[in-house]
């Protein structure tokens, strides 16, 4: 196992005095984490280069581009699941460094141990490794130089269909310990190929990278409240995103928080004996990053939005009332005069909403008798987070942060290349800068509200089907938004908030368990698809498609790309679709 | 004995895309290795830090195994064969043996060159050591396995004779590596097969056909007929031939799956060796049990029985004749559904070789019923059978009656031929035009008829596809095509012809009767 057990020893303190290329993927996990591992570059003087990256292919052109810049090269978030010696050949004394929260991780990459390092949570490492299927399970050294008598055999086999292997005109006698070995050796290889089908089965997200450099930063006692917060917004989008889900969120909210408190104490105040009834942080200057633990409303954007439209948007929510049909709409008026909210308050900014029906709503949607009549229960309508405060503007969840952030990524301008989204979203994540982040939540706003009015024409139209085994949905070919929709993260918020609301409107127990396909025209000749695990309360992260996308392409000789790291969204050929969404259905019973 | 059945194949066996697109995108597939691609220091490197001290220690243990099990040098193989001490001799040339029954591809150039032959050979004749004569045979065996100078090599260094002589040994296991080894010789092709059946290989070979050889040596001696059996430039003598007929007709009947196999293809490949051949066979009795071998449950034995028969029929009208009339015909509506389109294509070459038979015969294959299957295998076969296809259609249209070619275009013929226009192979062009030729020459004496045939060509766009074909750079299919449009296409009263065609019709206006003078022939129905 190749796992780096000691990050410090074995991953920073390597490359001091190095020169290191920092390959970044475009996701809010992957900028908190960068904008970590950036402050640990600096405390030790560390020259880098940084470029992002958004699929397959442009890691490989960037590598190409970049690769005599540095023999240290960082990758977050990207390409652990990929060979990487294989696909970038990179010369002898180039060591990868691997920081990438997708799994499941290539073998030949945890198995390589000189040129790839893989960083992982510290104590996660167990777990980790147990994932990993045993090294002798996987790889047979003598196979290497059968290769050739391999192809060999593979070329008689096809003879055996039309003449039996018998039936040659001349037969070798071979040795029985040399039979028994070959024998030995198709076990071995049938095990292994079910062993790393199993492994490869579903894809999935573990700790997110952005908590892994957290992590190094505090070994290596360079962590300071603002490397917390990054690393809280990371996780956060991991929660966003459905990479992990409520469980195990939770799970490390708790650890988090401990950090939380450790930054936030005010030892100060109490040394001074100052009474612990007015805990002002007379000490702490007003711009000081501060950031407490919060049970928030499971609403999104709720600070920037009213309540009104917060709901309407919150997917959870918006399933709750059935928010696309007209009774959906009166229960939700209905819930709200239950809570004694006037309308017309509700439609207004929650910043400016009487402080009064502020702290009353978020008292009231937990009472007995709500949650009762709308059958929900605490878990449902909290969410368990942090808020973070400086200078004198509003306060920010981590959620705010994480929509804001992917927002600016996810956007489709023309005029902005990769590198300025980038830049774009790193800017954001600096907290002195209020304009990007206001930006950003008004175009998170914006975006939310396209995914709203396309589940809403989805429904009208019953464009969501069952087909064989899973769902399916397509987005209509020549859309403006279809660009908008093609984005690698929201393509799959759209296909989950389908699902979901699909599930929301449909009895029957036969969906509850179909996973769901979304497909998105993105030019005349090809479609991107994106597909969703089936939607369960907990442990609803491990997808399958990436799988069955490519037995399918295999079988039908699709002209499929698998452009992302993320191996559940392809792009295919239209001429191939229709057979090969045949051959999906065929492959998934 | 390698038995891949027996060992059961490893479905989803290797993954070696060359293409580095494919193989980026293959990331899931289920085989992995550290690829060749990559250098192989770097190949070693990546193990060596990734392996605990004590797996290094195990590959180390592992090469020294090896390292005993090879200790002998070809040099020194080659010197201690040549050794007067028994015991090194013979643990000499048991390493030879093991180098070459140890491997796919063993090194048996370098015996060659290393004028290890003659060693082997002599130690054949060692009666007094028969484990010697059997490891030395086994090597030869390895040896003559090979290419065909490879065994030419072994024939050359006088082996035959001892081999020969090895298969009246007392020993079981020398004969049968004997058998074995001139199995070998004699699959290596006619010359060495005749050299061999000269020196007398048959009687000798066909004695140990009794009830108490054991099954494995059966299957090698059954191997060894069937080597007799092949290459048909030319074919085996017909004085061993008919030796070998009493064997067959007794080894046709074992109930090993194996053995059964081999007899049947050793039949199919004397039933391609000409007419003359075929009526020895007929004559000696085989067809009874080989009829019945098309339902056979092994696909194994049926593709060999069907590929038998199937040369039977090439025959002459009587051999048919005799396959008919034990009932083959029932067994074919099963094949012509087979799963295996290999077996699709051998039923339908079958069958075409029918329909080029007696008018008898063409009933005979209408009233099986296999025509509505033939036709739709005409559209929806693959490419191979549908070449066979096309030939029985055209057959049957030669050698029918038109009552039979009328039966066959009410079951849909046209459009499906029309269809195989649209294949690229000149072949199948020039059988369906021929066809279709034939078809229209037979409806000319009805209007009715004529008019149904050249409507239904048209409707389906054969007629455009015939049009083309005007264009076709291979000159029979551009002259056929040519002709089926002058004759049949061309009337003045037809304004949907095409400029360049209706320029001609008046200088080429023949071919359509008047309808009074085919009263006789209303017998079709469309």
């Amino acid at each position: 196992m190749v796992f780096i057990k000691d990050a410090k020893k074995e991953f920073l303190d390597q490359i001091i005095n190095k020169r290191v290329l920092v390959f970044v993927h475009l996701d809010v996990d992957a900028l908190c984490s960068w904008k970590i591992l950036q402050h640990l570059l600096h405390c030790e003087h560390i020259l880098y280069s940084v470029i992002p990256i958004n699929s397959k292919q442009a890691l490989e052109d960037a590598y190409n581009q970049h690769k005599q810049v540095a023999n240290n090269i960082i990758l977050i978030n990207c390409g652990a699941t990929l060979d990487l010696v294989e696909i970038l050949q990179p010369p002898e004394e180039t060591i990868f460094y691997l920081i990438d929260s997708l799994r499941p991780l290539e073998v030949r990459n945890v198995y390589n141990g000189i040129q790839i390092k893989i960083i992982v949570l510290q104590n996660e490492l167990g777990i980790e490794q147990k994932l990993v299927p045993e090294y002798e399970d996987i790889f047979d050294e003598e196979e290497e130089n059968d290769e050739e008598n391999e192809e060999e055999e593979d070329g008689d086999e096809n003879l055996d269909e039309e003449e039996p292997e018998r039936n040659r005109s001349k037969r070798k006698r071979f040795d029985p310990e040399y039979l028994e070995k070959m024998h030995a050796k198709r076990e071995w290889e049938s095990k292994r190929s079910k062993i790393l089908f199993e492994y490869y089965k579903y894809t999935y997200h573990r700790c997110s990278s952005s908590l892994v450099l957290f992590d190094l930063a505090w070994k290596s006692a360079k962590d300071n409240n603002d490397l917390l917060w990054w690393s809280i917004i990371g996780l956060t989008e991991q929660l966003i995103n459905c990479k992990i889900d409520r469980d195990i969120y939770t799970r490390y909210v708790v650890e988090l928080n401990s950090h939380v408190l450790r930054h936030n104490h005010r030892p100060a105040v109490n040394a001074l004996g100052t009474s612990n009834t007015n805990p002002a942080p007379d000490d702490v200057s007003i711009n000081c990053l501060k950031i407490s633990h919060l049970d928030d409303l499971n609403m999104v954007l709720l600070r920037h939005w009213s309540i009104l439209e917060s709901i309407y948007h919150s997917i959870d929510l918006a399933c709750l009332f059935k928010m696309w049909t007209n009774k959906g709409k009166k229960k939700l008026n209905e819930f709200l005069a239950d809570l004694g909210l006037p309308l017309n308050e509700c439609k207004q900014k929650f910043a400016y909403m009487d402080s009064s029906f502020k702290n009353d709503f978020k008292m009231l949607v937990a009472s007995e008798n709500i949650k009762e009549k709308y059958r929900y229960d605490e878990n449902f309508i909290y969410l368990s987070t942090f808020i973070a405060s400086f200078g004198y503007t509003n306060k920010l969840t981590a959620f705010d942060m994480a929509y804001a952030v992917e927002a600016l990524m996810e956007n489709v301008d023309g005029e902005k290349n990769l590198s300025d989204k980038f830049i774009e979203a790193l800017n954001c994540l600096n907290r002195e800068n209020l304009k990007a982040l206001e930006c950003g939540i008004e175009t998170a706003k914006n975006h939310l509200k396209k995914i709203y009015q396309q589940i809403q024409n989805f429904i009208d139209m019953n464009q969501i089907v069952a087909s064989g085994p899973f769902l399916q949905v397509f987005l209509e070919e020549g859309s403006n938004e279809n660009p908008f929709f093609s984005q690698i993260f929201t393509s799959k918020k759209l296909a989950r908030f389908a699902l979901q609301s699909y599930l929301a409107l449909t009895k029957g127990k036969k969906v509850r368990n179909m996973p769901l396909i979304v497909c998105i025209p993105l030019n005349e000749s090809n479609t991107l698809i994106a597909g969703v695990p089936p939607y369960r309360a907990t442990n609803n992260t491990e997808n399958c498609f990436g799988l069955a996308f490519d037995e399918a392409a295999e079988k039908t000789k699709s002209r499929v790309n698998f452009s992302y790291f993320d191996t559940s969204i392809i792009e295919i050929n239209n001429e191939d679709k229709s057979k090969f969404l045949d051959a999906l259905v065929a492959v998934m019973q | 004995m390698l038995n891949m059945e027996e060992k059961g194949r490893l479905k989803e066996y290797k993954y070696m895309g060359k293409d580095p697109e494919e193989c980026r995108r293959r990331r899931q597939e289920s085989s992995i290795q550290l690829r060749k691609t990559k250098k192989e220091d770097t190949v070693l490197k990546k193990r060596n830090i990734s392996l605990q001290a004590d797996e290094i220690n195990q590959i180390i243990s592992d090469q020294d195994d090896e390292l005993k099990q090879r200790q002998f040098s070809m040099e020194e193989i080659f010197s201690n064969s040549q050794s007067t001490d028994p015991t090194i001799r013979f643990n000499a040339v048991q390493s030879a043996r093991k180098l070459l029954s140890s491997d796919k591809n063993p090194p048996i150039d370098q015996f060659i060159d290393a004028k290890m032959l003659p060693v082997l050979v002599d130690c054949l004749n060692q009666n007094d050591q028969p484990n010697l004569q059997f490891e030395a045979a086994w090597a030869l065996t390895n040896i003559a396995s090979g290419t065909s100078a490879q065994t030419q090599s072994v024939v050359m260094a006088g082996a035959v004779e001892h081999f020969l002589r090895l298969l009246q040994s007392p020993h079981q296991n020398v004969c049968e590596q004997a058998v074995w080894a001139l199995g070998n010789i004699i699959g290596d092709g006619p010359y060495c097969r005749d050299l061999v059946i000269k020196l007398g290989v048959v009687d000798p070979l066909l004695q140990f056909i009794n009830p108490n050889i054991p099954m494995p040596f059966l299957r090698n001696v059954t191997w060894v007929i069937v080597n007799l059996c092949r290459s048909k430039d030319p074919p085996p003598p017909q004085e061993t031939i008919r030796q070998l007929l009493p064997a067959l007709a007794f080894l046709i009947q074992n109930p090993d799956t194996n053995i059964l196999v081999d007899t049947v293809w050793a039949i199919s490949y004397l039933t391609d060796a000409g007419n003359n051949i075929i009526q020895m066979i007929i004559d000696a009795g085989f067809v009874p049990y080989l009829v019945p071998l098309l339902g056979h449950s092994e696909v194994k034995v049926v593709t060999a029985a069907l590929r038998a028969i199937g040369n039977i029929v090439t025959g002459t009208d009587q051999q048919t004749q005799e396959v008919i009339d034990k009932d083959a015909l029932k067994y074919f509506h099963a094949l012509l559904n087979h799963p295996k389109p290999k077996i699709n294509k051998e039923s339908v070459w079958f069958l075409s070789n029918i329909t080029a038979g007696t008018k008898a015969q063409v009933q005979a294959v209408i009233d099986a019923g296999l025509i509505p299957q033939v036709i739709h295998l005409l559209s929806r076969g693959d490419l191979a059978t549908k070449r066979e296809a096309a030939w029985c259609i055209n057959n049957l249209s030669l050698s029918g009656n038109k009552e039979q070619v009328a039966y066959v275009l009410q079951q849909g013929a046209i459009a499906p031929l029309c269809q195989a226009l649209s294949i690229e192979d000149p072949q199948v062009l020039v059988v369906v035009l021929d066809a279709l030729n034939n078809i229209l020459k037979l409806a000319v004496g009805d209007e009715n008829d004529l008019l149904s045939v050249t409507g239904q060509i048209e409707e389906c766009g054969g007629l455009d596809k015939i049009e083309e074909l005007q264009n076709h750079r291979n000159e029979e299919i551009y002259k056929l095509a040519f002709d089926i449009i002058d004759k049949y296409f061309t009337d003045e009263d037809d304004e949907d012809l095409p400029v360049n065609i209706s320029e001609n019709q008046n200088t080429y206006n023949f071919g359509i009767q008047t309808p009074g003078t085919s009263s006789e022939q209303s017998r079709f129905e469309f």
